[in-house]
């Protein structure tokens, strides 16, 4: 595993160092470095990311990058190693989830969109869904702040759409 | 890039969350605000309970309108979870309207799909007397009421270019025509699916048109009703080049078989054989085998549990890393070291074994796993037999391989002999890092007692660095049941 760094420039202007192998989970920047229009000094400046943002998206990333490299050297990892593992991953996600602003997530999502890193849209979608899941409308509304533009009887008319959803 | 508010993303990634969700939770988005009106209708996948839903009525309405709705984009993901009772108590077009909406899905190019109909009232309405009954599941009624199968008419489930994964329970599928073509399909989970004795014969045809079929977990996929009581004789064959992980099960098999099953995949990693009632395992070409698990065979005569009879059975998996075993295979293994039929595991690094009463006969097994490094032993039962460890020679693992010992016991009852377990691989494991006491107590238990078991172990620890730890779990009465 190469363990050469490149930079990244966020819109705001922040510069970070990353290795080669954790940008990667980028399939944009991972395309970049495929036709080479990468730079060795120059950083890949990323104008839709801001750096409070990029700076998580680097922390994932290099979390993960970790990860990968683990799977293929444990060969002789018991099951029990290999679920503690994925345990702490999950566990890791969790806390990392958890220690940001319904708004920062949505940032975050964002620029998982525009960076194209799969797993991380996944794990930010499954969060967000989470905090749909079992509610009620009204309390989806609230933890969201959405309005409700709907005059009652048009609220009343969708609602007898799928009344079974309802329920 | 600013977003403040959840409302601020694009509709792309609105669907995508909506597609973690129940399909229940994804439409009740619909009154959110008329930015939520018909989110739901584009969200690629569907994941429905039918226990949601008032009726099956109601759901194919709702099956309906969103295929219509979602025509132009293509499904990835159907899940659709089913208790039969809440289906077959109802007219039985809607189940045939249901199953011919799959066959839509299959042709909208569909990815992922599963299908589990859980059927809570299998036997229980008619009751297996002479009588049938409508919306019994069990053979016999099953066979006079025809209404109550769920039948998957369509050939299409047999030539799909998309497909992925495949998950199936109680949803029988036809016999193919033509050749089968699933050239994506890499996990295939089949549950009482076919119910002719051209069930094995499907299948090979089946696992032999997935080309990339990394994945495969049988579980009872065919289940035959025989009137007579003539034995049926069965020839299963798993053949595939591609095949990672193959998981096998055939439990509660209603008739008499003469049942083999033949193993062909080189580049299997993990084999797992469970409650086979199988007369008959042969495999061939497992080079690639790391793992295996072999779990409930039958107690008993041992000899005649046929599964591991075939004597070039444990040569041919000889080669494993990793081995799970139950009670009622340390039995039969058992009976086999006792007649030198076990070769020897030389690669075995981590053997996981469930025992009851039977502890006495795990060293022969250890004498056969001569680089053994771990080994987790799960106590499942409430014994309360006093346990004869009788451990007169020590097998060669103990001296130079064993590193790690872990002993699970569900409850602590019989407190001397796990302790006399303890101590003997204490005493006799000369390379020993770790040892590890897990168990679950009745009682609350204070940490004077804990105490009080740290002085039962042993103080003549033959390696010096071993390290010792006592976990001990109080049991909530819940769990204890």
């Amino acid at each position: 595993m190469s363990s050469n760094m490149i930079m990244l420039k966020s819109s705001d202007g922040a510069s970070f160092e990353i290795e080669e192998a954790a940008a990667r989970k980028s399939k944009i920047i991972a395309n970049m470095i495929e036709v080479e229009c990468v730079d060795e000094d120059k950083a890949i400046p990323l104008q839709n990311v801001t750096g409070n943002i990029l700076a998580l998206v680097i922390e994932y990333c290099n979390k993960h990058i970790v990860d990968d490299d683990d799977d293929v050297a444990t060969e002789e990892a018991s099951e029990e190693e290999e679920e503690a593992k994925k345990k702490k991953v999950d566990d890791w996600e969790a806390e990392f989830m958890n220690s940001m602003s319904l708004e920062t997530m949505f940032e975050l999502l964002l620029a998982a969109n525009y960076l194209n890193i799969k797993s991380l849209i996944d794990l930010v979608c499954q969060t967000i869904a989470n905090n749909i899941k079992d509610k009620t409308p009204e309390e989806v509304r609230k933890i969201f702040s959405i309005e409700n533009d709907f005059t009652p009887e048009e609220e009343e008319e969708i609602r007898k759409e799928n009344a079974w959803a309802f329920g | 890039m600013g977003c403040d508010t959840i409302c601020d993303l694009p509709d792309s990634l609105l669907t995508q969350i909506l597609l973690s969700l129940p399909t229940k939770d994804s439409v009740k988005t619909s009154v959110l605000s008329t930015r939520w009106r018909n989110l739901w209708l584009s969200v690629p996948g569907l994941d429905l309970h039918s226990s949601h839903f008032g009726s099956s009525e109601v759901l194919v309405r709702f099956m309906d309108r969103f295929m219509e709705f979602n025509q132009g984009s293509c499904l990835h993901i159907m899940r659709h979870i089913a208790a039969s009772n809440s289906l077959n108590r109802e007219n039985y077009n809607n189940i045939d309207r249901l199953m011919e909406l799959i066959g839509t899905v299959v042709d909208r190019g569909i990815q992922h799909l599963e299908v589990f109909i859980y059927c809570l009232t299998m036997h229980n309405l008619c009751g297996n007397f002479n009588l049938p009954v409508p919306g019994c599941r069990c053979y016999r009624c099953v066979s006079i009421y025809p209404g109550c199968r769920y039948y998957l008419p369509r050939q299409n489930i047999y030539n799909s270019k998309t497909l992925v994964s495949l998950k199936l329970l109680n949803v029988e599928l036809p016999y193919p025509e033509c050749a089968v073509s699933l050239p994506s399909l890499k996990i295939m989970t089949l549950s009482k699916v076919f119910y002719d004795r051209d069930g094995p014969l499907i299948l090979e045809k089946l696992i032999s048109g997935c080309p990339v079929l990394e994945d495969l977990l049988l579980c009872l996929p065919y289940d035959i009703f025989n009137e007579s009581d003539h034995v049926v004789v069965l020839f299963l064959r798993v053949s595939s080049q591609s095949l990672k992980k193959c998981r096998l099960g055939f439990p509660n098999c209603r008739i008499h078989t003469d049942f083999t099953v033949e193993i062909d995949a080189p580049r299997l990693e993990h084999l797992s054989l469970a409650r086979s009632r199988s007369d008959r395992i042969v495999v061939k070409n497992l080079s690639s085998l790391l793992k295996i698990d072999l779990l409930s065979f039958e107690k008993g005569s041992s000899f005649e549990s046929g599964a591991l009879r075939e004597r070039d059975f444990l040569a041919n998996i000889s080669s494993v890393r990793h081995m799970l075993i139950c009670r009622n295979t340390l039995e039969v293994l058992y009976s086999y070291s006792k007649l030198g039929l076990i070769p020897k595991f030389h690669n075995l690094y981590h053997l996981k074994a469930s025992f009851s009463s039977s502890l006495q006969l795990l060293p022969p097994l250890l004498e056969s796993c001569p680089n053994l490094k771990i080994l987790s032993l799960l106590d499942s039962y409430r014994s309360e037999k006093p346990r004869q460890i009788d451990f007169t020679n020590v097998p060669r693992c103990l001296i130079s391989s064993l590193e790690n010992v872990e002993i699970k016991k569900q409850m602590m009852t019989d407190e001397t002999g796990i302790i006399k377990l303890v101590n003997y691989f204490l005493e006799n494991s000369a390379v020993l890092k770790k040892l590890t006491l897990d168990f679950f107590k009745d009682t609350s238990i204070t940490n004077q007692e804990a105490e009080s078991y740290k002085k039962l172990i042993t103080s003549a620890k033959l390696s010096l660095t071993c390290q010792v730890i006592i976990d001990i779990t109080q049991c909530s009465k819940k769990r204890s049941r």
